[in-house]
């Protein structure tokens, strides 16, 4: 075995992969029938709950809407989200000594919207200190409510999308209300009760008590922060949200206290995101479809993560030929990389972390992205960058990746010379515009905020690191918010005027300015009556499908982010390999 | 309290959402809605 490659990280790959795939029917299936409305297992207990809701909302279950009555109701629902948000947090110093035992002040208005900003679109790109910052109710009422409804919102908006693919000659691409209910009845709260109670059985705090202060042996005086940890944490996996109750993340012992709540939390981010593939290969009437684009996930999923570790595992050559620091793995101590990692989940429990939080739009962490080698670092980078597709966000993944397919299905027709059809129906100049256009949003929020950083004070001053590690830093901060990860490379000051601002608009552009021309393909597809296949009619129910998929994604990513990589992560590898840091 | 800058977020907000609004008004026009 090369000595960039242990046994451990191919079982730990291996066993997560088989508990993926073998999750994602049985819950893919169960999600299929929540959002077709079919009885389910849980109706007995939660029905009454959903009807109930209807009934006070009056919401009308039966509801049928367009494409831009479901974007409108999205976006009033997440505008009136941002601004209660943004209330709670700039009045937490009269929440009381019950919800605010430490009598934290009110969060400054450039870090208190660019918070509500972050947690209403999914992002939870924290510019604060949790313990330090926010009280227990602006966590409990403002951020993990919007983990909750933020999650939801994405699963629906990749259910509307689905629903307009597989519907034939409809108008309607079902209602955001009953869809949002629905998730938050039937998947969320059941998956997250039983994840609460297993974090709470594993040490994870779930209280309302005032900070310990403690005596350490050594005679110091340490602040021991706490408080109900244990319901945000599971939300915050669950919901691909990511935005840690304290600052450490993953990282703390007291949001991932054992290496059993590490590989629970790496499965729990991309649990949905896999069953909801499964969910639409069925909803298609179909489910090779659904697995032909699982496979091309898994594949890029692969890849990603075995990159990552094997750059973690050769570690810095610098380290071992100058300060004689063994860097091959023996059975006593890991070797490799080791800076910014916890000691208890070791090379291959962060790399595959760092893969997995960026396959989707998590952006949890249990390790420092900002001290992985450059090339491990690029990984991460690139997995946001291509828009998370990679199972993905709790639905931001799948209406990510058939914007790809769609691409994908295309770039076929255009090879045979025929009109591109996909699920039995032709994708026409206006779902090309539009799949073009969301494919171009993110480029151009990323490489325009970016670049508008490095040409100013206002943004360089808060580059901790010089030459391309310092560029890298703020190609990642963007790439984050616009991909609503909310993860950090570290060695970037961003609680500034500038990044408060500009990250807020960056993560409000690549959430909702991204979501409406998918939801609105939904809505063009709905319409459209199905064609029989023929013979210039690409199947994109088998593995020839999916390694055009992969390169396609693989291709525009390349296209779109080489020259700027090319002068962070790929040259700083390249100055390392001759003897240079940053 | 409340000063000028919780107002400059407001209306940031009130006119990302409004644009957000507009262009998918005009995605609609194009595809031929009749929203």
């Amino acid at each position: 075995m090369p000595s960039w490659l242990t046994g451990e990280a191919i079982w730990l790959w291996a066993i997560y992969s088989i508990i993926l795939l073998l999750t994602a029917r049985p819950l893919g299936a169960h999600l299929y029938r929540v959002f077709t409305g079919q009885r389910t297992f849980l109706h007995p207990v939660l029905r009454p709950v959903e009807a109930g809701i209807y009934r006070v909302s009056r919401v009308d279950e039966s509801e049928e809407m367009s494409w831009y009555i479901y974007i409108l109701a999205v976006l009033a629902f997440s505008i009136v989200g941002l601004l209660i948000t943004y209330l709670i947090e700039r009045t937490q110093q009269w929440h009381g000594s019950f919800f605010n035992p430490a009598s934290l002040s009110n969060v400054t208005p450039a870090l208190a919207w660019n918070t509500a900003v972050s947690f209403t679109t999914n992002t939870n790109w924290q510019n604060y200190t949790g313990e330090a910052t926010m009280s227990y109710l602006t966590q409990m009422a403002g951020l993990a409510t919007h983990n909750w409804m933020s999650a939801a919102t994405g699963i629906a908006a990749a259910v509307a999308l689905v629903r307009g693919l597989a519907r034939r000659s409809a108008g309607g691409v079902g209602s955001f209300w009953v869809d949002l209910v629905r998730c938050c009845v039937y998947v969320l709260f059941p998956m997250l009760v039983i994840y609460t109670l297993f974090l709470v059985w594993q040490g994870v705090p779930q209280n309302f008590n005032s900070y310990a202060i403690v005596h350490t042996l050594e005679g110091a005086t340490q602040t021991i922060a706490q408080g109900p940890v244990a319901t945000q944490e599971a939300i915050k996996m669950l919901g691909t949200n990511g935005g840690g109750f304290f600052n450490a993340n993953s990282a703390h012992p007291y949001e991932n206290p054992t290496p059993l709540t590490n590989f629970a939390e790496i499965l729990s981010i991309l649990l949905i995101g896999s069953a909801l593939v499964y969910m639409f290969g069925k909803w298609v009437g179909n489910t090779k479809q659904g697995w032909a684009i699982w496979a091309a996930m898994f594949v890029l999923f692969t890849a990603g993560y075995f990159v990552a570790a094997g750059f973690e595992q050769n570690g810095n050559h610098l380290i071992a030929s100058r300060a004689h620091v063994q860097t091959v793995a023996t059975a006593t101590q890991p070797g490799g990389n080791m800076e910014g990692k916890e000691v208890r989940f070791g090379i291959d429990g962060s790399a595959l972390f760092a893969t997995v939080t960026t396959d989707a739009s998590c952006g949890a962490i249990n390790a420092w992205h900002d001290s992985f080698m450059p090339l491990a670092g690029l990984v991460p980078l690139t997995n946001m960058a291509t828009g998370e597709v990679i199972f993905g966000g709790v639905g931001a993944g799948l209406y990510g990746m058939l914007m790809y397919a769609i691409l994908a299905v295309f770039i076929a027709g255009l090879m045979v010379g025929r009109t591109p059809e996909y699920l039995g129906k032709k994708v026409e100049s206006f779902e090309i515009k539009m799949a073009s256009l969301a494919l171009l949003i993110s480029p151009a929020n990323i490489l325009f905020f970016a670049a508008l950083a490095v040409v100013g004070t206002w943004g360089l001053n808060s580059i901790f690191n010089a030459g391309p590690h310092g560029l890298t830093e703020v190609l990642y901060a963007f790439t984050s918010m616009n991909a609503n990860n909310g993860s950090a490379f570290a060695g970037l000051g961003s609680n500034t005027h500038f990044y408060n601002v500009s990250g807020g608009l960056a993560m409000l552009i690549g959430r909702f300015l991204f979501l409406t021309p998918l939801i609105a393909i939904g809505g063009s597809m709905a319409r459209k009556k199905t064609v029989p296949a023929s013979l210039g009619t690409f199947p994109t129910d088998g593995p020839t499908f999916t390694i055009l998929l992969v390169a396609v994604i693989v291709i525009v990513a390349a296209l779109t982010y080489f020259p700027a990589y090319s002068l962070g992560p790929i040259i700083e590898q390249l100055l390392l390999n001759a003897g240079k840091t940053f | 309290m409340f000063d000028l800058s919780d107002l400059l977020f407001v209306v940031i907000t009130l006119a990302y959402f409004g644009a957000n609004v507009i262009f998918a008004y005009g995605f609609d026009r194009l595809m031929g809605g009749k929203s």
